[in-house]
């Protein structure tokens, strides 16, 4: 049933189509209930043939169309565009449904509403338009029909529908085979939809939030548009691959360019950067995971991709690995906005779950440097037909992925798993059960099912290539090189920091007897004491805030900034830069350059008035800072500009 | 519950904080080189010394370099340079139109990693 609302869609399913549909020869064949009337029969026919070929054959013999007023509605309104505040219905809109529940014995039946008569007789150039979706009435009417054969199709493919063929268990081949399930219930089709892992919410940027009802309801949503829209495969390039295996054929229709522009999130409020996610312009992907933290949150590891992306003039191949300042992470995150993070509302799903476009730099330096942690990177063992998947559903999950985070069962290891399922739906993998995931153990996973090689991250060559140290390794062997000189006494190396401020470190520096040679392992170790001060301030300043008075000017003021940076924030999610349209967004429906600059601008104004307040309680530590800095250009001062040997066990 | 941690540094609060150190904003640095891969650059450098050169980063230039920093530190230890130095390396010599050894990129890349961060 095609609804502006709502769904009988499992009961359709549970019932499903008799035995009699099971004896069905020769393609389907669309008739008018009440024929006659030359613009319905042209309709008819228009439909028709718009039908792939191995679906008309699947389906078989005859399906009826009618018309008739359906549900409480007697006139046909289109459907809520994005931005439409929309009237307040109080029947949901039924365009079209189908006798599924009785078929088996009775002929088929498709009925339409009574509304469309009028729309189909003015033909596809004068028919009612609206700003979303079809975009026409006469084009709705043809969708609902598809719509509607749409679920005949997907029942007579399951097994209570006369589906006779069987499937094997890509995750334990030695299990029998099963009988095949609709196409909508199928390992392939569910890691597509991203119901295969638990998707619970409507998406922005869909073409029919209808399609969000379940997975048999999206199959039927999206046939619509792989067969109506020239656009589709731009938009939704993953889906219409599988639409296009799937039936053997590639609407004649279709005729677009996709946009693979996309911005990357930045870790300096007030940037952003456009980037190209050009499949040929893409050499490898890999499963780049940050090896376990200490927090709670993060003992697991935190699981991510990277696109290794070539350099402008770089000629596609290994060299593209250099070009790190142009790869991009692929990072799945609850987005938190706020002052705290909750962790039972990280437990009850209260944040989004979204992709992330990073910078690759930026995303091991955080790992690396801010917590700490070693970044591994897996190549994934994938052909450029799978690459090119992979990259066109990070464009699509770009432009409309907004789901819930929860802690344990919809996290970054299951997002990243769901993600690698509906890129390669057409590999075994995809139907690996999701289930409960940490990050630590999809590598084991996913060289299980011969993506990737585990030991392409050992060995001296790997390091700053696939394997990317925490800088707490560097900073023990510097550490350790200067206790060896008899320079730290005592002091451990977390004593090192928690007991010596920058102006004594300095002291220690100015007495040693060759300042030359040790001066990188000294630079070594400021590097990281500016790490743990950076975190000393952010603590500093939560603590500063909850002691403040909530009614105090000071916490109002932060309180204001962060709801207005937030709104900024929202803003610039990539769905609201391109609020019309669907999928992957067209260059034109972006919104300008000095809209997106006016929205980075506000950001910095906003950033720069609450710097100022938390500027407050941070004094000490910033005089520290400028310490940090001072004695790291004074190290540097002394050492000759000729690279020194090796004086440490490197890591 | 309500449990306080450092948020992923994307998120909100972690951009206020970073910005209370307000040197992200920065136009321009200045770094120390010596220019010794040309004969003009000799001269200087045998009249004048290391001479210091201010130049202009784009975005992802300082994004590059503040990056390579812990790499460059290992450079000037003796260890390799890697693709993040390197990446480091080329946006100093793309900004300062000046060809540089491995370790005075080194140097440059902290010594600009000190004015930004």
């Amino acid at each position: 049933m095609k609804f502006g609302r709502s769904s009988f869609a499992s009961l359709v399913l549970l019932l499903g189509l008799g035995p009699s549909a099971l004896a069905q020869r020769g393609d389907v064949e669309l008739r008018l209930a009440q024929p006659g009337e030359p613009a319905l029969e042209r309709f008819v026919s228009e439909v028709s043939a718009a039908l792939p070929a191995s679906l008309r054959r699947q389906l078989g013999g005859e399906v009826r169309i009618r018309f008739k007023k359906l549900g409480t509605r007697t006139d046909l309104a289109a459907p809520l565009c994005p931005g439409d505040s929309g009237p307040k219905v109080e029947a949901p809109m039924v365009y079209g449904q189908s006798n599924r529940l009785t078929a088996g014995w009775r002929s088929r039946q498709i009925t339409l509403h009574s509304g469309f008569v009028s729309e189909i007789k003015k033909g596809p150039e004068g028919a009612r338009r609206y700003a979303c979706g079809h975009g026409d009435f006469y084009r709705l009417a043809m969708a609902t029909v598809i719509h509607e054969l749409a679920h005949l199709y997907d029942n007579s493919n399951s097994p209570i529908g006369g589906g006779g063929e069987t499937e094997f268990d890509p995750v334990d081949s030695a299990n029998p085979p099963k009988p095949l399930r609709s196409v909508s219930d199928r390992p392939a089709f569910l890691a597509l939809t991203g119901f295969g892992v638990g998707l619970s919410s409507n998406l922005p940027r869909s073409p029919d939030p209808y399609e969000y009802q379940n997975a048999a309801e999206n199959f039927a949503v999206n046939l619509e548009y792989f067969l109506l829209d020239p656009e589709y495969a731009c938009r939704r390039p993953t889906f219409h691959d599988f639409y296009r295996r799937h039936f053997g054929v590639t609407p004649a229709r279709a005729s677009c360019e996709i946009s693979p522009k996309a911005f990357l999130a930045s870790y300096r409020p007030g940037e952003t950067t456009v980037v190209n996610l050009d499949p040929e312009r893409i050499y490898e992907v890999h499963y780049l995971l940050a090896a376990e933290g200490r927090d709670v949150s993060s003992r697991w590891g935190h699981a991510m991709f990277r696109l290794v992306v070539c350099a402008p003039g770089r000629v596609l191949g290994p060299d593209c690995l250099k070009d790190v300042g142009h790869h991009v992470a692929v990072s799945y995150r609850a987005n938190i906005t706020g002052l705290s993070f909750s962790s039972v509302g990280g437990l009850l799903g209260k944040y989004p779950s979204q992709m992330f476009l990073l910078p690759f730099l930026d995303t091991v330096s955080e790992y690396t440097k801010g917590e700490l942690r070693d970044v591994l990177s897996y190549p994934l063992k994938l052909d450029r037909t799978q690459l090119r998947s992979f990259v066109l559903r990070a464009l699509e999950q770009h432009w409309q992925y907004s789901d819930r985070y929860y802690f344990v069962t919809k996290n970054c290891a299951t997002e990243s798993l769901g993600f690698l399922q509906g890129a390669l739906n057409d590999h075994p993998v995809a139907g690996e059960p999701v289930g409960i995931r940490v990050p630590t153990e999809l590598a084991e996973l996913f060289e299980r099912y011969g993506l990737l090689d585990r030991g392409a991250v050992d060995g001296p060559a790997a390091k700053g290539r696939y394997r990317f140290p925490s800088m707490l390794r560097s900073a023990e062997a510097s550490f350790e090189s200067l206790r060896s000189a008899g320079i730290t006494g005592e002091l451990s190396l977390e004593e090192y920091f928690t007991r010596t401020s920058a102006s004594e470190r300095l002291a220690l520096f100015e007495g040693v007897s060759e300042p030359a040679r040790l001066a990188p392992h000294f630079v070594a170790l400021e590097l990281l004491a500016r790490e743990r001060v950076k975190q000393l301030m952010l603590k500093a300043a939560l603590e500063w805030l909850g002691q403040q008075n909530e009614s105090s000017p000071e916490y109002a003021e932060v309180q204001t900034t962060v709801e207005r940076l937030r709104g900024v924030q929202k803003a610039l999610m990539p769905w609201n830069l391109a609020p019309l349209g669907y999928g992957v967004a067209r260059a034109d429906e972006v919104a300008s350059d000095q809209r997106i600059q006016a929205l980075l601008a506000e950001m910095v104004t906003l950033f720069n008035s609450s710097a100022q307040v938390l500027n407050r309680p941070l004094e000490a530590l910033n005089a520290e800072m400028a310490g940090i800095r001072k004695n790291i250009l004074k190290f540097l001062s002394v050492i000759p500009e000729k690279t020194q040997p090796p004086t440490t066990p490197q890591t | 519950m309500k449990t306080r941690k450092s948020v992923p540094v994307v998120a909100l609060f972690a951009f206020l904080v970073a910005g209370a150190q307000a040197h992200a904003f920065q136009e321009s640095i200045q770094i120390t080189i010596s220019p010794i891969m040309t004969v003009a650059a000799l001269l200087e450098l045998t009249i004048f010394g290391p001479t210091a050169t201010t130049i202009e980063l784009s975005s992802q230039q300082k994004a590059v370099v503040m990056n390579a920093q812990p790499d460059a530190a290992d450079v000037l230890r003796g260890g390799a340079a890697t693709d993040a130095f390197l990446a480091g390396k080329a946006a100093l010599e793309e900004a300062s139109g000046v060809a540089l050894e491995d370790a005075q990129a080194a140097k440059g890349i902290l010594e600009a990693g000190a004015q930004l961060e």
